[in-house]
């Protein structure tokens, strides 16, 4: 075997290393720290990354960096490592994720409101403007279900803000132009007890 | 002039309050025209040159400095929300079916990839290390091997009547031979370590009758024993742990 092939054959298994370590973790949370991965894959490991990246990018997969927020910038030693999708999902996927219409719908029109309130507001207004959509019950079972998720966090002084997994999955300017294109319909003349439940 | 100076402090502390709740972003960080209030320390601190005074401007200014960060955090944080304001969202939410919201989201939203699942080297470095921690002390030496039971079980319990005799003469004894505070181990002591235990057990069941009164001395923790001059209706509720082994021969 040429000595170009023991190369390439080191780093494709390099490579699967850190495929490994950032999607198949052991850790409570998903992900990896950049430190764990300069251990297995050496000081160069951000250049591995890079490469990583572009071959995920070929079956619809990225690599996601988080920051620490407490670190300096561009420390990636701290910083948080993710495979994410690197294309969109439709709608007909949500079920096999796991998720009800009904969730996303409140997830979404939660974190809007939270973006243009500086990622927190009070728990009771963002109750209040769902409840134009469902009943309270289900607002709230649908709240908490999304914060033990990590998507939503919420306070002992009856905010609700941002939680780390939002952070890691939603484009928050992505969602918010959306938003902002959404033609929007009448509101419907059905009182929200008789809508139809799309949940599954 | 000592009124004047409260006034001055007390609007120093109502600054101080106002800027608190801007910190904690409890009110917009705009509310407050800082030059204006800075205008103002400066008037008041050129009067007032008190301690209290100079004290309490310091912590306005300190409070200032909070804000104006405060303030630039903000004006970030709206910049990268394009300056979409809530109550369109709220408008938006409103006017939408839920699945205009959900097509929205999708737009921004890329879900983690994650494997949970356990890997055959896994599976194998968890053998390794199993095999690696070092085996527990043998529970016991003896072989397992058939005995004869026809004679009866070791320390087999006994039917109630011959304990009822055998506590009756345990009572018996203490009763003839040792009619005042007597030594515990003095008591039970026998060469032979089976009787040994046997007349601790069986004192442990007067003692919980009532019939046997039990005394230790604070001082030495020496443990006497005597016949019970009444006998207590009801179990005793307190407990007597006492180590029978080779240190007590």
């Amino acid at each position: 075997m040429s000595k170009a092939d023991e190369e390439l054959k080191k780093l494709e298994k390099k490579l699967s290393v850190a495929v490994s370590l950032m999607v198949a973790s052991g850790h409570r949370l998903p992900g990896v720290r950049g430190w764990e991965l300069r251990r297995r894959l050496g000081k160069n490991y951000p250049k591995l990354i890079e490469s990583l990246n572009s071959k995920l990018k070929e079956v619809g997969l990225q690599v996601k960096i988080i920051h620490d927020q407490e670190a300096e910038v561009g420390d990636l030693d701290r910083a948080r490592f993710y495979i994410v999708l690197s294309d969109p999902l439709n709608i007909s996927d949500i079920p096999t994720l796991g998720y009800s219409l009904d969730e996303l719908a409140v997830l979404s029109a939660t974190l809007a409101y939270l973006f243009t309130k500086n990622e927190k507001a009070n728990y009771k207004e963002v109750v209040e403007m769902l409840e134009t959509k469902y009943q309270k019950w289900r607002v709230e079972s649908i709240l908490e279900r999304l914060s033990r998720k990590g998507y939503l966090v919420k306070n002992d002084d009856g905010t609700i803000s941002i939680g780390w997994r939002t952070k890691v999955e939603v484009d928050k300017q992505e969602l918010l132009k959306a938003f902002v294109n959404i033609a929007g319909q009448e509101k419907s003349s059905n009182p929200p007890d008789e809508q139809p439940d799309t949940s599954t | 002039m000592i009124r004047e100076v409260t006034i001055a402090k007390q609007e120093l502390l109502k600054f101080i309050s106002i800027l608190d709740n801007i910190a904690n972003q409890r009110i917009e960080p705009f509310t407050v025209d800082i030059r204006s209030l800075l205008d103002k320390l400066r008037a008041i601190i050129d009067k007032y040159r008190d301690t209290e005074t100079v004290i309490l401007d310091a912590e306005t200014l300190y409070k200032i400095s909070i804000v104006l960060g405060v303030q630039q955090r903000w004006i970030r944080e709206r910049a990268s929300s394009l300056f979409v304001d809530s109550s369109v969202i709220f408008a938006k939410v409103i006017s939408s079916p839920p699945e205009e919201l959900v097509q929205a989201f999708l737009a921004a939203w890329r879900p983690i990839v994650r494997i949970e699942q356990i890997s055959v080297p896994l599976l194998l470095r968890g053998y390794e290390h199993f095999l690696s921690l070092p085996s527990k002390k043998q529970v016991s030496d003896v072989d397992l091997q058939r005995i004869d039971i026809s004679k009866g079980l070791p320390y087999s319990f006994e039917e109630e009547s011959i304990m009822e005799d055998k506590l009756e003469s345990i009572l018996n004894e203490l009763q003839l031979k040792y009619p005042n505070w007597t030594d515990y181990w003095v008591f039970i002591n026998n060469d032979d370590i089976n009787v040994k235990f046997e007349r601790a057990y069986l004192l442990s069941f007067l003692i919980s009758r009532g019939e046997v009164d039990v005394k230790i001395s604070p001082i030495d923790r020496k443990i006497q024993i005597r016949i019970s001059k009444r006998k207590d209706v009801e179990d005793r509720k307190l407990s007597l742990v006492v180590n029978l082994g080779e240190q007590n021969e």
